[in-house]
C-alpha cells in the first residue's frame, strides 16, 4: 500500500487525537516498518489494519467510525495536494466517476505498481449514481468517508445507502447515492 | 515531561529515517526518469532521421520520375546524396556491353578513374556494395589506381534487381560519414536512381537507333536533314562560309554482284569510316543513299571543301578488299559546293553538289569537281 496512506493515517491520529496517541499506537503495533513511513514508500497492507485496530483499542472508537473520519481527513488532503483532480467539479456526481477514470490513471502513471480498488460507476437515473466497490482489504468505511466528504465540500444534498454482496470470491459494496 | 520528551524523540529520529528513506526513493525515481528521457530522446531521434528519410526518398521518387535525361538523374542522386552525406568526390560509370563505361567525375576524384574490370570485381565479390573504410592504411589496388587515400569508398552498384545499369563511387574525408541510417537511404535512393537511369540510358539508345544507320554508323538521312537544315540557318544568319560534299563509291553495284553483298557491306562500312577519319567532330556526315553519303563542313568554303575531298578520295582510292580469291580497291566520285548568298537554301546547296557529283561521274569517276564547273 502506498506510503502516502501511512503518513496521511499518523497525521490523522495527531489531530483527532493526540501526538501522545500517535506514539503509543506506534510503540504497541510492533510494525515491520517500525513506523518509519514516507509517502513515496510501499508498505504492507497488514501494517495499516494493525494501526486501526490497536488505535481502536487505544481510544475506544470503533474500526468503522475510525476509517470513515479517516476517509474524510484523506479527502481534505488531496484537496490541498492535488487541487488539479478537482478543477471545473462542481458536484460530488461528476467528482466520483473521474475517481477511477482520470485520478487512478494518473496515479499509474507515477506509480506503477500501485494497487488501487476499483470504482465502478454508472447511473440508473438523472441525479442518481451507484459506485461499486470491489476489495479485499474491506476497506468501505473509508470510501464512505470519502464519499462523505466530497458531498460536504460540494455542498450536495445527497444520502448515501451502502449494501454488500458477498455471494462472490470478493465482496462487492455498493453505494447508492441519490438526492435527500 | 520528561516521558513528553522521550516521545518526541522517537518522532524525531522516526522522521529522520523517513525523509533518509524518501531520499533513497526520489532519487531512484529520478535516475529511472533520467534512462527514460534518454531512450525517449533516441527515440524522438530516430523518427526525426526517420521521417527525413521518407521525405527525401519521396521527393527523390517525385524528381526521378520527372526526367528521363541521364545527367539530371545522375545529378539530382548525387545532390540527394549529399544532403545527408558530405561526398568529397565521385564518380559515375554506367553498364554496357559486359563493362562500365565511364560516366563523369567530380570533387576528389575529378579525372581519375579506377580499372572498371577491378570494379567489376569489387561488386561481384561483395554482391552489392562495397565499402572501404579508413583506406589511409589500407594497401588496396583500388585506391592505389586512384592515387587518392580517404576515410571512406564507397562503390556502390546502380542495379535493378539483379540487372547492373552503373555505379556509384563515392569518397568521403569524414571519419563517419556513413552511419547505418544513411547508409540504408543512400541504398535505397541509389536503387530508385537505378530503374530511371535505365530507363534513360534505353531511352538515349532508342534516340541514338532513331538517328544512326546501323550498318555504317554515320547519321541517317532523315537526321541529317534537321541538323543540316539548322546548320545552314545558322550559317546565313551570322553568314558563316558552309561547304557540303557529296560522294558516291563508284561501280558500286558491280562490287556487289561480283564479290557478294558481305564484302559489299564491308565496302560501305570502310569508306565511312574513312569519311569520319577526315572530318572535324563539328562536321555533319551521313549516308544520303545507298552507296551514297553526304557530308556539311561547318565554316568551311569550297577551297577548303575541295582539299577535304580530295584527301577523301585518295583515302578511299588507298582502301584495300579481299574478295573473289584476292585483292580489289574502290575509288569515289565527289561533288564539291558552298553556301551562296542570303537567297541560297539547303536544297539548292545539295542540288549543286549532286550536279558537280554527276560531272565528276561524266568526266570518268574517281575524281572531285566542285560547283560552278563550267556548266553550259
Amino acid at each position: 500500500m502506498k506510503g502516502l496512506v501511512f503518513t496521511e493515517f499518523i497525521e490523522y491520529v495527531d489531530n483527532r487525537f493526540s501526538f501522545e496517541t500517535s506514539e503509543n499506537l506506534i510503540e504497541i503495533s510492533d510494525l515491520p516498518s517500525e513506523g518509519v513511513y514516507t509517502s513515496v514508500g510501499t508498505y504492507e497492507f497488514r501494517e495499516l489494519e494493525t494501526l486501526v485496530r490497536n488505535l481502536s483499542y487505544l481510544t475506544d472508537v470503533p474500526v468503522a467510525e475510525i476509517l470513515r473520519e479517516f476517509g474524510r481527513h484523506l479527502f481534505r488532503h488531496f484537496l490541498i495536494s492535488f487541487p488539479i483532480f478537482f478543477e471545473g467539479i462542481k458536484s460530488t456526481l461528476a467528482f466520483l466517476p473521474r475517481v477511477q477514470d482520470y485520478i487512478h490513471l494518473e496515479v499509474r502513471k507515477l506509480y506503477p505498481d500501485a494497487e488501487l480498488p476499483d470504482f465502478i460507476c454508472n447511473v440508473p437515473a438523472q441525479g442518481q449514481l451507484i459506485m461499486v466497490y470491489r476489495s479485499t482489504r474491506n476497506l468501505e468505511d473509508l470510501a464512505e468517508g470519502l464519499i462523505q466528504a466530497s458531498i460536504d465540500y460540494f455542498g450536495d444534498s445527497l444520502t448515501v445507502k451502502r449494501s454488500t454482496d458477498d455471494s462472490g470470491d470478493e465482496p462487492v459494496i455498493r453505494f447508492f447515492i441519490a438526492p435527500k | 515531561m520528561e516521558k513528553q520528551l522521550e516521545l518526541m524523540r522517537r518522532r524525531l529520529v522516526r522522521e529522520r529515517l523517513a525523509r533518509k528513506e524518501a531520499e533513497t526513493i526520489i532519487e531512484a525515481k529520478i535516475r529511472e526518469l533520467y534512462v527514460k528521457t534518454q531512450e525517449l530522446e533516441c527515440i524522438a531521434a530516430a523518427e526525426r532521421r526517420a521521417r527525413m528519410e521518407a521525405e527525401t526518398l519521396r521527393s527523390a521518387l517525385e524528381a526521378f520520375a520527372s526526367g528521363l535525361e541521364l545527367e539530371e538523374i545522375v545529378n539530382l542522386l548525387e545532390s540527394y546524396i549529399g544532403h545527408h552525406v558530405v561526398i568529397d568526390g565521385s564518380t559515375v560509370y554506367f553498364y554496357r556491353d559486359d563493362n562500365f563505361r565511364f560516366y563523369k567525375s567530380s570533387g576528389l576524384l575529378d579525372g581519375r578513374c579506377i580499372d572498371t574490370e577491378l570494379l567489376l570485381g569489387y561488386i561481384e565479390h561483395a554482391q552489392g556494395p562495397w565499402v572501404l573504410f579508413e583506406t589511409f592504411d589500407a594497401d588496396d589496388s583500388a585506391l592505389w589506381v586512384l592515387g587518392t587515400r580517404s576515410r571512406i569508398l564507397v562503390i556502390l552498384p546502380l542495379a535493378v534487381q539483379e540487372r547492373l545499369v552503373g555505379c556509384l563511387v563515392l569518397l568521403c574525408n569524414e571519419k563517419n560519414a556513413i552511419d547505418e541510417n544513411v547508409w540504408g537511404l543512400i541504398q535505397a535512393l541509389a536503387n530508385e536512381a537505378a530503374i530511371t537511369i535505365e530507363n534513360a540510358l534505353l531511352f538515349q539508345e532508342i534516340k541514338r537507333l532513331s538517328i544512326i544507320d546501323p550498318l555504317t554508323g554515320l547519321y541517317n538521312r532523315r537526321h541529317f536533314n534537321s541538323t543540316a537544315t539548322l546548320e545552314f540557318d545558322r550559317a546565313r544568319r551570322y553568314g558563316l562560309p558552309l561547304s557540303a560534299v557529296l560522294l558516291d563509291i563508284d561501280y558500286f553495284k558491280h562490287v556487289n554482284d561480283t564479290y557478294g553483298h558481305s564484302v559489299g557491306d564491308e565496302v560501305l562500312v570502310k569508306v565511312a569510316a574513312a569519311c569520319m577519319h577526315e572530318m572535324r567532330k563539328t562536321d555533319i556526315h551521313a549516308r544520303y543513299g545507298g552507296e551514297e553519303y553526304c557530308l556539311l563542313l561547318l565554316q568551311t568554303a569550297s577551297d577548303m571543301a575541295l582539299n577535304l575531298a580530295e584527301r577523301l578520295r585518295e583515302s578511299v582510292a588507298q582502301l584495300v578488299f579481299e574478295g573473289g580469291g584476292g585483292n580489289f580497291t574502290v575509288t569515289a566520285s565527289f561533288g564539291v559546293s558552298e553556301r551562296l548568298n542570303d537567297n541560297d537554301t539547303l536544297n539548292n546547296l545539295l542540288e549543286r553538289c549532286d550536279k558537280a557529283l554527276y560531272e565528276a561521274k561524266k568526266r570518268g569517276r574517281n575524281r572531285v569537281v566542285a560547283w560552278p564547273f563550267g556548266e553550259s
